[in-house]
């Protein structure tokens, strides 16, 4: 029997046995399931605390239930917005988070080492890719805030567009908002540091003498540049990739059916005349009889949206015995 | 003589037919449709695990996968944990605005079967190596594909393995037909497709071509190099069952990496050794009109040793010739011009002269050939992993050092101008040549030719419209010139090039522009003659990049122009002339890795496990990115 394993076939037979064992049990399991949310004593007692302050007695044992109810939902909102990816890509967090890891770099270093001026050197997408790295987005109380509202944002425009509730798992499309504009542009190579004083007067002459994109010769107007003077309606993400991020953010300032104030872009500076924008998703745009409907379905569409991102995802509650989910 | 009641209803019929042709399938429905057109950013060259090689280095992102990730969506990769969560991730900072997943049609059955109990063949031998040994599988079923031969397993005319095909080639156009934005916000175009892998020779030259659908109108199996290893069998099948099939199926085909097909991708003669005819050659412009300039394995336009001039030639060139050479210890040659899309071109005419059409009229693109579905990762950063494939796959572990073949790179981009973003504007564009590639970065590129085309183009604001309205775009033909009209009075033709550098985004601003050049290539009887011209910008500007740090230093520009007219052009002469658009110096991805690695090739104790590359002769540390247009065509007697 000895000899016989001592036969390279044999060995060659048995450990592909083996291999073939492992690799059933091992590389063909189910994807995990997600982490459990854990509502430890510190969380129950801040709720407790919240509620005490805000209405001056304890809450009774429903009223616990609720808020821990909610607090789960704000977790699974701001877990489903990171796994988006919405972290990476909204302005208002990518500052917050580079201003933490300024904070944090300017706390860690000693009196010594602590030169304003290098501090301020500090390249941004440095910051942010440190930042990213220690996670800073899943601890900031703020940030947390803005991914449970952008993601509340993105369910809701989704539903009201598609009508489905289903959590999206990518980012909506980038151009579900769009807006039709014109620009004069200047170029920052062929205007140097007179390029700001240009843009000023430009404005000033344009506003003076009420000129609007629509007059002969406006193409003329500024410096050459290989897009068109008339964009033709455009999401503010497809801005950003032709003009580069600090236009499409400047946009939001620009007024509509007016000249803006010079916009930065990576070439240069842009006169802008916004011609219309994409009417906004929300319910501002909603008559004043049609909110309660309008809040009431929105709040239908979100329950619905929640419903099936508890499906699966294990509550833990250091006050409750665990019963796992089926 | 018709009644004016009888006239009236004439006109309005007339007016109805009329407005209902201008305004049925032909409107434009995209709302940033622009009939100057848009350029958009996209990638053509994306394998998933359905791609056997792909599979066998553990990447599991299936074709929806990939177009979501394309579109945005992060992405987890290779390696695994035991419970199957990625310990790698990665997510594009810029979605695309098109993709095509182009799995290889080869073993595409023989995956499935190998994955799938219930089918007959899963038991195997050639299963149970590729289940427990991948590596091995990985040499041994491709070594057998590239030999044009099914396994045993796959029954008798391979039709047990043609039939698995069908399940992973119905996956694959049903994530293009999800992803498929039919909104007027027209914000993603998928394009079915697949890889046609072919090998030449004992070394396995490299015959790759992918194979892209205009619409959903496919055939009912992807044509292999197995099923069709002749180049010629091969376009009489996708006649036959595409493009002739009265189905609407419409399909173009490009090839790749010539830089790995020891001179033998565009070779002048049929396979069977005949010189190519008229027919031959027109045929094969018909379904060839572009090809994929540079990719993860490296840049294919022109090489050191046979452009001497040009000094900008050593661009990622691979340390050897041919495919197989990459992983057989034997099999390497010097270079051949012919593997090198310069040469290609300047033959390409010469067949042209000889038979009356160009087989090789290439316009250009370029992809990533990722093996991992992360269509259009190119950021040249410390982040890169690698792009499987033909490269070294990772283990089950963490790749320490360099996570990719020293010689490879991140890839490129397929850009394409067009009206709007979707399938028949973007194919159409394609089959026009309206297209230029690029190493990465986004640069936008304009590139007109044309007789009487301004000399101060440059400084006008309508330099596109006269662009179009007085030239032909990257990818064209230049017309006649109308003598009767003085066009080329003033000698030969005239080009512009408008640059803008690569906006970039908020974390990674897009690198200054240094200069543009036109590069010409022409026949003078015998004689293949090539010559590089400085159009715009400033070869001297003195900026670099402290490879330490990688900080870059200098100066460079946002926007580059120049109007360039041939003083040496003859018109009885064929030629091409394409734009080459140059960045400032940025450190390579090695580099950044290499730099965060903290090696410092003073101190051998900084070089840790994996990372000796960084300290290698062969290791080029910097990258001038660049973009290559479409060549525009000089055709006697056109």
């Amino acid at each position: 029997m000895a000899a016989l394993f001592r036969r390279p076939l044999v060995r060659f037979l048995l450990a592909g046995a083996v291999l073939a064992v492992l690799h059933a049990n091992l590389w063909n399991e189910a994807p995990p399931p997600p982490a459990p949310v854990v509502v430890d004593a510190d969380t129950l007692a801040a709720l407790r605390g919240d509620w005490v302050r805000t209405t001056g007695r304890q809450p009774s044992g429903e009223e616990v239930d609720a808020l821990v109810q909610d607090w789960v939902d704000r977790e699974l909102l701001a877990r489903a917005a990171l796994e988006l990816g919405i972290q990476h890509h909204d302005a208002l967090i990518r500052r917050r988070l580079i201003q933490n890891q300024r904070f944090l770099d300017a706390s860690a270093l000693t009196g010594a080492d602590a030169e304003p001026d290098e501090q301020d050197d500090l390249d941004d997408g440095e910051l942010l890719a440190r930042a990213y790295a220690l996670e800073l987005e899943r601890s900031d109380p703020v940030v947390r805030r803005r991914l449970i509202e952008r993601m509340r944002e993105i369910i809701l425009s989704r539903a009201a567009a598609t009508g489905t509730t289903t959590p999206p798992r990518a980012l909506p499309a980038p151009d579900a908002a769009w807006l039709r504009l014109s620009h004069v542009f200047l170029s920052r190579d062929r205007n140097g540091p007179a390029l700001r004083e240009r843009a000023a007067s430009l404005l000033a002459r344009l506003r003076e003498t009420r000129a609007t994109p629509d007059d002969t010769g406006f193409e003329t107007w500024g410096d050459p540049l290989p897009i068109p003077g008339r964009l033709p309606p455009s999401s503010p993400e497809r801005l950003a990739g032709r003009l580069g991020p600090e236009f499409a953010e400047g946009l939001h300032a620009a007024p509509v059916g007016a000249w803006s104030e010079p916009i930065e872009s990576s070439y240069g500076l842009h006169l802008v005349w916004v011609h219309e924008r994409s009417p906004e998703p929300d319910a501002n745009a909603q008559t004043a009889g049609s909110q309660p409907a309008t809040a009431a379905r929105d709040e239908a569409s979100l329950q619905r949206a929640l419903q099936i991102l508890r499906q699966d995802v294990d509550v833990i509650r250091y006050d409750r015995p665990h019963r796992p989910p089926p | 003589m018709m009644r004016p009641h009888a006239l009236l209803g004439a006109l309005v019929i007339g007016w109805v037919v009329w407005t209902g042709t201008a305004s049925g399938d032909d409107a434009p429905r995209c709302r940033d449709h622009d009939p100057e057109r848009n350029a958009y950013f996209g990638d053509l060259h994306v394998h998933t695990a359905f791609s056997l090689d792909a599979s066998t280095q553990d990447t599991r992102t299936r074709p929806d996968q990939a177009y979501r990730f394309a579109k945005g969506e992060r992405l987890g990769i290779q390696p695994f944990r035991p419970d199957g969560s990625p310990m790698r991730h990665v997510q594009l900072s810029r979605p695309l605005d098109f993709a095509a997943v182009t799995d290889h049609a080869e073993l595409i059955g023989e995956w499935n079967t190998c994955n799938s109990e219930d089918l007959p063949g899963h038991d195997s031998w050639v299963c149970i190596m590729y289940r427990n040994w991948p590596r091995a599988a990985y040499y041994w079923m491709n070594y057998q594909a590239s030999k044009a031969r099914r396994h045993n397993f796959c029954g008798e005319d391979g039709r047990i393995c043609l039939e698995a095909a069908r399940a992973p080639w119905q996956e694959t156009q049903e994530a293009a037909a999800a992803h498929q934005d039919r909104s007027a916000a027209c914000s993603f175009t998928t394009f079915p497709a697949y890889e046609w892998t072919g090998g030449v020779g004992s070394t396995g030259n490299n015959f790759h071509r992918n194979v892209i659908f205009r619409n959903e109108k496919v055939p009912a199996l992807p044509i292999s190099f197995i099923d069709a290893p002749a180049l010629e069998d091969f376009r009489a099948r996708l006649s036959k069952e595409c493009r002739d099939a009265g189905t609407g199926c419409d399909v173009l085909v490009i090839p790749h990496n010539s830089n790995l097909g020891g001179g033998l991708m565009f070779s002048p003669t049929r396979t069977d050794g005949e010189p190519l005819s008229r027919a031959d050659a027109a045929d094969r412009a018909a379904y060839e009109p572009l090809v994929e300039i540079m990719q993860h394995k490296g840049d294919s336009e022109c090489h050191p040793a046979f452009s001497s001039e040009d000094e900008l030639c050593g661009f990622e060139k691979l340390a050897t010739n041919n495919f197989g050479s990459r992983t057989l210890p034997f099999g390497d040659h010097d270079p051949v011009a012919r593997q090198f899309m310069r040469r290609v071109l300047l033959e390409g005419m010469q067949i042209d002269r000889a038979v009356g059409a160009n087989p090789f009229q290439y316009g250009f693109i370029a992809s990533t050939d990722t093996h991992l579905g992360a269509a259009g990762l190119t950021a040249e950063n410390a982040d890169y992993p690698g792009h499987g494939g033909a490269g070294t796959p990772v283990g089950d572990e963490l790749p320490r050092g360099l996570p990719d073949e020293l010689d490879f790179n991140p890839g490129g981009l397929a850009v394409v101008w067009a009206e709007e973003n979707t399938r028949d504007a973007l194919f159409d564009a394609m089959m026009r040549r309206e297209t230029y590639g690029t190493s990465g970065p986004r640069l936008l590129v304009r590139f007109f030719g044309g007789w009487d085309l301004p000399d101060d183009l440059c400084a006008s604001s309508a330099l596109v419209r006269t662009g179009y309205a007085a030239g032909v775009p990257m990818g064209g033909i230049l017309p006649a010139p109308h003598k009767d009209r003085g066009e080329a009075e003033g000698g030969g033709p005239a080009f512009v090039v408008s640059a803008l550098r690569d906006p970039g985004t908020a974390n990674s601003p897009g690198t200054p522009l240094q200069r543009v050049q036109i590069v010409k290539g022409w026949l003078d009887g015998d004689a293949l003659l090539e010559q590089v011209i400085e159009i715009a910008g400033d070869p001297e500007n003195g900026a670099g990049v402290d490879t330490r740090t990688c900080e870059p230093y200098g100066t460079g520009f946002d926007q580059l122009c120049g109007v360039w007219r041939d003083p040496n052009f003859d018109p009885g002469q064929h030629a091409f002339y394409y734009a080459r658009v140059v960045e400032n110096p940025t450190c390579r991805w090695s580099q950044q890795i290499c730099n965060a690695s903290s090696v410092s090739c003073d101190d051998a104790s900084t070089v840790g496990e994996g990372l000796e590359g960084c300290c290698s002769e062969e290791h080029v540390p910097t990258i001038q990115e660049r973009a290559w247009t479409s060549p525009i065509w000089h055709r006697p007697g056109s």
